[in-house]
């Protein structure tokens, strides 16, 4: 479904991403693995032409994506769940769920939120609450809401565990998996916390100073200890 | 008294809901863009001129009044959208000096527009027949049009409010002025409804131009007539918020109709200084939007100065052939020239001591004309009332008084604001000065002080007689090279270095230890005592000082020297003045195309050349220089301005 050959991503006269090449099929969900600085952020960015320069082809549903907008990928089923979340502050949890379904034009109106809330269940009781009134881990549980809120073909998301409590991640592997199981959703998750990534991918990417280092499935990533102590460890 | 106050309430309330009306499209302007547009008074003006030509000038009916404020509405949102391409695009991405710098350029192509077109007379426009009466309420007679202008401007605020706060469209335009980014990557089309917003806004523009142009004069001169009252309502309704906007507004016509009756004999007044204490209050405005919601704030950071430097022996090659030319004017020039050239020595003072301030330690004020027009109206009082203090003494009192009235001003006014609340809070004060002059007698209200005699200088030994023209050209030659080289020398050393590192990061230089506020104190007093001094030597020399002198517009005047010539460099405001001077001069006897060019010229430079003639001349010499590879740096500093 998502197609990529020779990526290029740069920021100003950074080159950070160089010759990337991978394939994400429909219904797939694969991790990126990599330190800071190693360029998964970048890597999702790039996905949704939103921040760095890129280079290098891009299909998604076998249509080349070029130039075109954020925008407009997200309405052809790409959706970006960004680390810093981003919440609007000035609508309710409601309606930044709503928001991203107007965004995209998908039909379904209260029956698509109230079924959303009821795969998120830890945002039912908070839907009226202002974006600004939220603590880190039920902004980042309304991210992924949102992000999951168009049904989109497949989810870009960008460590989401970062700062969050052991029992909001398990949680939220929860609703993210009963999601993709009940949609066939594909992901692409970025991740930094192996326990998470492990709950929701089953193929590993991993990602060092904008190059692959390794690709295989969980099976493979065990059976080379070296990549972990190599490229991830701290 | 009551019955007084009772009718004072009712035409401050109207006049409220009249500014209401034309800050409802600035503060959504504000609020989608993040520019405050100086322009939009100019928009406002264009809608009263189209609606007058659609009506006529009696209007007949209701209908006809009220489908001219929507045709008006319409073609001030086609010239919106047009200029939201060309201009307001671009300045996205750039400092809040400059955006301001060039709406104001968008300001004098507006007018400039407008005198082309619709000429220079004054008309005056009655409502239209079914509102020209007289309503009894009581005891009172109110004017049916102004209770129309209040229920207009209620109407328009209830619709506004449903709009933006009930509406999901108003709720998208919302997500987007808080996060562009974040609202394009999940699907919404953003620069779409950029653009529908935009023209929204400028609708509302022409349509207020519309509703307001009976009971106006309507002339060239309507763009500022609601323009500052408009600034202060939104400024103090919090930037972007149209509730806080209308609160304002209610709150500037109960003071005003407050001002009317309590202190009748300064009309205006109260105003301004209700907002510069209401901002000393509360600098973010009424109902600003908090910084930390999370907002993506656009990056307000200066660009950084050009990369290459212009050589020494080129500096001072060409400064000495500027001094040449200036010296010798006197010996060619016929009288107008001269006089031309010495007001270009003042300006270029001026806009030094402005630049001082900006350039140096990044602080933008709106109000330098006030320090200005301190100096011009001291010196002119005193030689006109021959005091018989010495003239070189005159001077250094005028600077004095300049210095102190800016220490003044300067630590109220950055002790607590910065950026925009700051050029507002300065542009307040240079408007009190001003309505001070018109209302004191001594300095001979709207008049001003005209027949100022020249000095003359007693040395002891001999007397230096500056009454010829030829004479006070030299002795203006020598104060304002001196002078110059005064700030000049300011700049080279420990004081500019320090200025210029708190221009780039104040937070920063405060971590070294460097007492920052201290410092741009300093700056303040020597800019308002070199400001003061600029205008001490302007009395004399047109023998006339009039209350134009602390006119906001005066005060826009170095900033346009200042980026015509180049901000990053010390020379550039002087540059600026010589080509602004002839620029000026050659389009003299053209009204109205001379602001066109004017403004077109510095709009150009503004969204072209953010460095300046200078900036530009040294990129192009460092690229001549040293050949393609090493012009690397020079472009590189100019990805960053642009």
């Amino acid at each position: 479904m998502l197609e990529v050959d020779s990526l290029d991503a740069f920021y100003g006269d950074s080159h950070i991403l160089q010759g990337l090449g991978f394939a994400v099929a429909a219904g797939a969900r694969v991790a990126v693995l990599g330190r800071n600085g190693a360029g998964k952020t970048t890597l999702i960015k790039s996905l949704m032409n939103a921040g760095p320069r890129v280079a290098g082809a891009i299909r998604f549903d076998g249509q080349p994506l070029e130039k075109t907008p954020a925008f407009r990928r997200s309405r052809l089923g790409l959706s970006l769940v960004p680390e810093d979340r981003r919440i609007f502050p000035h609508l309710t949890v409601e309606e930044n769920i709503a928001a991203a379904m107007k965004a995209v034009g998908a039909p379904g109106g209260q029956d698509a939120i109230e079924r959303c809330f009821a795969r998120f269940p830890m945002l039912g009781p908070l839907r009226k609450r202002f974006g600004n009134q939220l603590s880190g881990g039920q902004q980042q549980m309304l991210a992924v809401a949102r992000g999951l809120a168009a049904a989109p073909k497949l989810l870009l998301l960008d460590e989401p565990t970062e700062g969050l409590a052991p029992i909001i991640v398990d949680q939220m592997a929860r609703a993210l998996n009963a999601f993709l199981d009940d949609d066939g959703a594909a992901l692409l998750l970025s991740e930094q916390n192996l326990r998470f990534a492990r709950k929701c991918a089953r193929h590993v990417y991993v990602l060092d100073s904008g190059r692959f280092v390794f690709q295989g499935d969980w099976r493979a990533f065990d059976a080379n200890p070296e990549i972990k102590s190599r490229y991830l460890a701290v | 008294m009551l019955n007084e106050f009772a009718f004072a309430l009712i035409n401050g309330l109207a006049n409220g809901m009249a500014v209401f009306l034309v800050a409802a499209g600035l503060t959504l302007v504000f609020g989608i863009l993040k520019i405050l547009n100086f322009a939009h008074g100019g928009f406002f003006m264009i809608g009263a001129y189209v609606a007058f030509t659609v009506s006529g000038r009696d209007n007949a009916s209701g209908f006809l009044y009220l489908a001219a404020a929507i045709v008006a509405g319409g073609a001030v949102a086609a010239l919106g959208w047009a200029a939201d391409r060309a201009i307001f695009r671009r300045l996205r991405q750039v400092d809040e000096a400059y955006s301001l710098i060039a709406t104001f350029a968008l300001l004098m192509v507006c007018s400039g527009a407008v005198k082309l077109i619709w000429g220079l007379d004054y008309r005056s426009i009655s409502p239209p027949d079914a509102w020209a009466g007289a309503v009894q309420i009581g005891p009172l007679f109110v004017p049916s049009f102004s209770l129309l202008v209040f229920g207009l401007g209620v109407v328009v605020f209830i619709l506004l409010d449903l709009a933006i706060h009930r509406m999901w469209f108003g709720k998208i335009v919302q997500c987007i002025a808080h996060d562009q980014w974040m609202a394009g990557v999940i699907g919404f089309n953003v620069p779409a409804i950029f653009t529908g917003s935009v023209i929204a806004a400028f609708f509302l523009a022409g349509f207020a131009g519309g509703l307001l142009l009976p009971n106006q004069a309507l002339s060239p001169e309507l763009a500022g007539s609601f323009l500052l009252q408009a600034f202060v309502v939104v400024i103090v309704g919090g930037l972007g918020n149209i509730r806080g906007a209308f609160i304002a507004a209610f709150a500037l016509g109960v003071v005003e109709s407050l001002n009317s009756v309590l202190m009748p004999t300064y009309p205006g007044f109260a105003i301004y200084i209700a907002m510069i204490a209401f901002l000393l209050w509360r600098p973010d405005g009424l109902l600003a939007h908090r910084k930390d919601d999370g907002a993506a704030a656009p990056a307000a950071s200066l660009p950084p100065p050009p990369a290459i430097a212009i050589p020494p022996a080129t500096k001072w090659m060409a400064g000495l052939i500027a001094a040449a030319a200036f010296l010798s004017v006197p010996l060619w020039a016929h009288e107008g020239l001269l006089f031309i050239a010495g007001l270009t020595l003042i300006e270029a003072v001026f806009a030094l001591s402005w630049n001082l301030l900006f350039g140096f330690a990044g602080l933008a004020t709106f109000g330098h004309a006030a320090f200005f027009a301190v100096g011009a109206y001291l010196v002119g009082f005193a030689l006109k009332s021959a005091l018989g203090v010495p003239f070189p003494l005159l001077l250094l009192m005028a600077a004095a008084l300049g210095a102190a009235a800016a220490l003044l001003v300067g630590s109220i006014a950055i002790r607590r604001t910065a950026g925009i609340a700051m050029a507002i809070l300065t542009l307040a004060v240079s408007e009190l000065v001003r309505l001070t002059i018109i209302r004191t007698h001594a300095l001979g209200r709207d008049d001003g002080l005209s027949a100022i005699p020249r000095p003359s200088i007693d040395f002891g030994f001999a007397i230096l007689d500056l009454s010829s023209s030829r004479a006070y050209y030299l002795f203006l030659f020598c104060v304002c090279a001196t002078a110059a080289a005064i700030l000049w020398a300011l700049t080279q050393n420990h004081f500019g270095r320090v200025l210029r590192s708190i221009r780039q990061d104040p937070a920063r230089t405060e971590f070294l230890g460097v007492p920052a506020m201290r410092y741009r104190l300093t700056a303040f007093a020597v800019a308002g005592a070199a400001a003061a001094l600029a205008g001490g030597l302007q009395a004399p020399w047109s023998q006339i000082v009039t209350p134009d002198a602390a006119n906001y517009l005066h005060s826009t005047q170095p900033m346009l020297n200042a980026l015509l010539g180049g901000v990053d460099f010390f020379w550039g405001p002087a540059v600026g003045a010589v080509l602004f001077s002839a620029l000026a001069y050659t389009l003299r006897n053209l009204p109205g195309l001379s602001e066109l060019i004017t403004g077109g010229t510095l709009l150009v430079v503004v969204l072209a050349a953010p460095s300046g003639i200078l900036g530009s001349l040294a990129a192009m010499a460092g690229r001549r220089r040293t050949g393609p590879g090493a012009s690397l740096a020079v472009e590189a500093s100019e990805r960053q301005h642009a």
